[in-house]
C-alpha cells in the first residue's frame, strides 16, 4: 500500500455554476472531496443537490452551458481539467470509469454485448481480438453473469434492467481502471439485484484496489457500502466524515433530517 | 367490511410461440376502506395485475369483480362508468399528462369525461383536488415540463382522486422520487384515506413502503401470488416463503455496524424462467425435488397467512 500513499484523486474547492435563460446556477459551491483507492466515499444529497454535477466535472462531461469558475480536480496533485482531447481519452475508461444510473440509456442498443465489452479493450489496450476476448468473458464472470458466451452476442434491449446495470459495470472493470465514478448505479433496481451489484462494487474495492466515488440519495445503500461519507446540499458538502461518524454522530441538521427520512 | 374487488384465477399470458405468463392465477379479495400492497420484483407481474383490474388489459382467462359485477367481458364502453370508481396512480408522473396541456386541463379533461356539473363547479373541483394534494392552486396553469417531480407526482395523485375513486390502484407511486418526498407522498396517501375512506391497492418493489400504508400484503413472484399476509407489524419475522425471505434479506439496513456486505458466501441468480414446478426453484435455498416437478399451492398456514411453498 506505501505506493499508493499519493495515489489519490482529489476534488479541491470547486465551483461550477451553469448559464440558463433563468440566468446563473450556481450548481456546485466550493466541493472538495478525496477519493482513495480501495475505499469507497459516498456522496449523498437529494436531487438537485449538485452531486451529478460534481461526478460530471470529475470526467470532464459538463453540458456547455457549465463552466467550472474556481477550484480543480487533480490525480496524484495533477489537473485534469484542462487536457487535451488525447489525453482525455487515455484518462477516461482507462484509469477513471465510470457507470450510470440509466444503464439502458448508456449501452448503444445496436451493438452487441462483445462488440460493447472489445470497443474499449481494443482502444485502449491494443490487443489483439481473442485476448480482449477472453477479458471480456472474464469481466462478466465476475460480474457473476451466467453463460458470458452466450451473453457476448445479446444486445442491451434482450437484457433485463439488472443484467444491463453489470454489463456496464463489466465494461468500465474490464479497463481496470484505478477509479470509479458510480452515478446512483442501483436506485434503478430491484433490491435483490441491488444487493448483488453492491457486492460486486465492494469485492473490487476490496481485491482490485478500486476507489470508487458512488453517488446516491439512499442512506440505507451507503451504510451497506461506504467507507467515507460526503453530504451535499444545495451545492455545498455540509458535513463529511467515516460512515460511522455520519451514522451515529451526525453533526449537521440536514445529515439529521436524512437519516431521520429514511422509511 | 364488503368486498370492493375480488379476483378469481386471474391470468394473462403474453406472446404466441413463447408464452410469457405475467398473470398466473391470482385470487385475491380486496375490502372497501382496507389497503393492500402488490410487491415483486421487476417482471413480476405486479403492474400487469394492476393494469388487468383497471381495464387497461384485457385478462387471457379467469373472472373478476368490482362492486359485485363481473368486469372481465366488458367493453370499454361497458367499463368506462366504474372507471370513475377505480383509478390508478402511474408510475411515471411526468408521462401521464399531456405535455401540450396545463396540469389544470389535464385534469379537468377526464373531470369533464366522468361527471355532468355546472360549468363553474369543474374549475372548483380541480382546485379542491390540487388543494387535497398539498399543491398550491398556481400548478393549474403549469405545464408538465415545469414543475418538479414530486409536485408532478402530487399532480398524478390528483389527477386521479378529483373523481373520487373509490380504488386507487397506486403503481410504484413513490420510487422514483427523494426519500424526503418519499415519506411526504405516503404520508400525503394515508391522511388521504383516512379523510374520504378510500382503498388502495399499493404495487411497488420496495418493502419499507409497506408498513406504513398497508394492512395486507401480497407477494408475487413470476406471475403467481406466492405468499399473502393480512397484517403488516413484524412483517419481516411472519414472513415463511423462501423469496419473501430474501426480499427482506436483500433490503439495506441503516446501521454500518451490522453491514452484512463481504460476508456473504456467492449465490448466482438465474435469470431463467423454469419450464415446471416452483417458479422460485432456481433461486431458492430449500429447493428439491418436488419443487422442481410441480407448482406449490397457496395455503392457508395459520388464520390470514397464506403461503405458496412445498417446504414449509
Amino acid at each position: 500500500m506505501e505506493q499508493l500513499k499519493n495515489d489519490v484523486l482529489k476534488v479541491k474547492r470547486l465551483h461550477v455554476e451553469f448559464q440558463t435563460s433563468h440566468g446563473i446556477v450556481h450548481a456546485v459551491k466550493d466541493v472538495s472531496l478525496e477519493i482513495m483507492r480501495g475505499r469507497i466515499h459516498a456522496l449523498v444529497g437529494e436531487s438537485g443537490s449538485g452531486k451529478s454535477v460534481t461526478s460530471l466535472t470529475i470526467m470532464n462531461l459538463l453540458a456547455g452551458n457549465g463552466k467550472v469558475i474556481s477550484g480543480d480536480v487533480t490525480l496524484n496533485e495533477k489537473s485534469i481539467l484542462n487536457l487535451s482531447g488525447k489525453e482525455k481519452r487515455q484518462l477516461y475508461g482507462d484509469r477513471i470509469g465510470m457507470i450510470f444510473q440509466d444503464p439502458t440509456a448508456a449501452l448503444d442498443p445496436l451493438f452487441t454485448v462483445e462488440q460493447l465489452l472489445l470497443e474499449g479493450l481494443r482502444k485502449h489496450r491494443r490487443m489483439s481480438k481473442k485476448q480482449a476476448r477472453e477479458i471480456a468473458l472474464e469481466s462478466l464472470r465476475m460480474m457473476n453473469l451466467r453463460d458470458p458466451e452466450e451473453l457476448m452476442k445479446k444486445k442491451p434491449y434482450e437484457l433485463s434492467g439488472g443484467m444491463c446495470q453489470r454489463v456496464m459495470i463489466a465494461i468500465a472493470m474490464s479497463m481496470k481502471p484505478d477509479y470509479l465514478i458510480a452515478d446512483e448505479p442501483t436506485t434503478a433496481l430491484d433490491v435483490t439485484v441491488q444487493k448483488q451489484i453492491l457486492e460486486e462494487i465492494y469485492q473490487l474495492s476490496r481485491k482490485e484496489n478500486l476507489g470508487v466515488l458512488f453517488i446516491t440519495h439512499d442512506l440505507g445503500v451507503v451504510a451497506e457500502i461506504a467507507d467515507d461519507v460526503s453530504i451535499m446540499k444545495d451545492g455545498e458538502i455540509v458535513e463529511n466524515g467515516t460512515v460511522e461518524e455520519i451514522f451515529y454522530h451526525p453533526q449537521h441538521s440536514y445529515t439529521k433530517k436524512l437519516l431521520d427520512a429514511v422509511l | 367490511m364488503s368486498t370492493l374487488l375480488k379476483t378469481e384465477h386471474l391470468k394473462k399470458y403474453y406472446g404466441k410461440k413463447k408464452i410469457v405468463k405475467a398473470v398466473d392465477d391470482v385470487s385475491l379479495e380486496i375490502h372497501a376502506g382496507s389497503s393492500m400492497a402488490l410487491i415483486g420484483e421487476s417482471g413480476s407481474g405486479k403492474t400487469t395485475f394492476g393494469k388487468l383490474i383497471a381495464g387497461l388489459e384485457k385478462p387471457t382467462d379467469g373472472k373478476f369483480w368490482f362492486q359485485g359485477q363481473e368486469m372481465q367481458d366488458l367493453s370499454e364502453k361497458q367499463f368506462r362508468p366504474y372507471r370513475k370508481n377505480l383509478q390508478m396512480v402511474f408510475q411515471s408522473s411526468s408521462g401521464v399528462f399531456d405535455p401540450g396541456y396545463t396540469i389544470g386541463e389535464n385534469i379537468l379533461e377526464i373531470l369533464k369525461l366522468h361527471e355532468k356539473l355546472q360549468e363553474g363547479e369543474y374549475e372548483e373541483r380541480v382546485k379542491e383536488a390540487l388543494i387535497q394534494t398539498g399543491l398550491d392552486t398556481d400548478i393549474r396553469n403549469r405545464y408538465a415540463g415545469q414543475i418538479s417531480g414530486g409536485q408532478c407526482q402530487r399532480a398524478n395523485i390528483a389527477r386521479a382522486l378529483v373523481l373520487r375513486p373509490e380504488l386507487v390502484i397506486c403503481d410504484e407511486p413513490v420510487s422514483s422520487l427523494d426519500y424526503s418526498i418519499r415519506k411526504q407522498i405516503l404520508h400525503l396517501l394515508n391522511e388521504l384515506q383516512e379523510k374520504y375512506e378510500m382503498t388502495y391497492l399499493l404495487i411497488t418493489h420496495d418493502l419499507s413502503n409497506v408498513p406504513y400504508l398497508c394492512k395486507e400484503v401480497a407477494i408475487m413472484y413470476q406471475g403467481r401470488m406466492v405468499e399473502f399476509i393480512d397484517h403488516t407489524d413484524s412483517l419481516k419475522e411472519t414472513a415463511v416463503h423462501p423469496y419473501t425471505k430474501d426480499l427482506f434479506d436483500s433490503i439495506p439496513i441503516k446501521e454500518p455496524k451490522m453491514r452484512r456486505i463481504g460476508s456473504q458466501e456467492k449465490k448466482i441468480f438465474s435469470d431463467t424462467i423454469p419450464e415446471q414446478g416452483c417458479p422460485y426453484q432456481n433461486r431458492c435455498r430449500r429447493c428439491t425435488n418436488i419443487c422442481r416437478e410441480q407448482i406449490p399451492e397457496l395455503t392457508e398456514i395459520e388464520t390470514g397467512h397464506f403461503a405458496a411453498c412445498h417446504m414449509l
